[in-house]
């Protein structure tokens, strides 16, 4: 399967972008009526699930291996969720602040990302928007994960204030992905090179 | 910029047109044209060779260097 043009895998990749925008579209269409409904209302149906850090107390468990004569092995910075139910409240309304952030910039980066799969689909890939737009997924990529791990950290910050647990002792921790944020300026790295390709196609297009 | 391409000028001498001489040389009259109107970047020495020989001509008729400064004045 070749890898640009009709038929091709960015033909592919581009449907799968179309079907992501248009839920991200439902999602973020309901978001603000559920912003309103938590606000006047009530609490949102389920339970809500968020993001924890925690250690165990040593004599809560015992690991051990007798195949590798391990006794006394330590668990620690065990990351898991918590689930509960939430009434409507400041929290309540923050978590779906968060949510409606995280998903604006998804957004805004699959509408970037089908803009530039079409023209792959197209087989001209050497446009000058491509650029501007790679430049903006990765610079959304490096904002995506600083937002994200300030999300956890509030999170997690919120559930070592808020909770108790015997054996259990929760803290904060921002979750920090520096290989998203790498990801992130190989992505502007990669916007250059289409901002060279572009011009190098435009030399060559006026080269008689 | 400072390169004008006398094509136009070449061509009338020679009493030849646009059609008939993207044919000889092998070029499509979209690109010859560009070269014409002075919106060409680049041209291959094929090209070039190609332009000489059906015109008779050398390639200091076919292109010339003017200096900006002096156009303007």
């Amino acid at each position: 399967m070749k890898a640009m043009g009709k038929s091709s895998i960015s033909s592919v990749v581009k449907r799968l972008l179309d079907v992501a925008w248009y839920l991200g579209g439902v999602g973020l269409g309901l978001a603000p009526l559920m912003i309103l409904y938590t606000t006047f209302w009530g609490g949102l149906p389920g339970d809500v699930r968020i993001p924890i850090t925690f250690e165990l107390e040593d004599d809560a468990y015992q690991i051990a291996s007798p195949a590798l004569g391990v006794t006394g092995a330590v668990v620690d910075d065990i990351r898991a969720y918590v689930s509960f139910p939430l009434e409507r409240g400041g929290f309540l309304f923050v978590n779906l602040l968060i949510l409606v952030g995280l998903l604006t910039l998804a957004m805004m980066v699959l509408w970037q990302l089908r803009q530039v799969f079409r023209t792959l689909e197209d087989g001209a890939p050497f446009v000058a928007e491509n650029a501007r737009r790679i430049r903006w997924v990765g610079f959304a990529m490096i904002f995506g994960e600083v937002f994200r791990a300030t999300a956890i950290g509030f999170w997690t910050y919120y559930v070592a204030v808020r909770f108790e647990s015997e054996q259990m002792y929760f803290g904060a921790s921002l979750d920090f992905n520096l290989i998203a944020i790498i990801h992130g300026f190989v992505i502007l790295v990669i916007a250059e090179v289409f901002r060279s390709g572009t011009r190098l196609e435009k030399d060559q297009s006026l080269t008689v | 910029m400072a390169i004008h391409i006398n094509l136009d000028r070449v061509m009338l001498k020679q009493r030849i047109s646009l059609t008939e001489l993207a044919d000889r040389i092998g070029i499509t009259i979209a690109n010859l044209s560009i070269l014409k109107t002075n919106k060409a970047r680049a041209i291959r020495f094929s090209t070039l060779e190609a332009l000489c020989r059906e015109l008779g001509c050398q390639p200091g008729d076919l292109i010339e260097h003017t200096d900006s400064a002096r156009e303007i004045e």
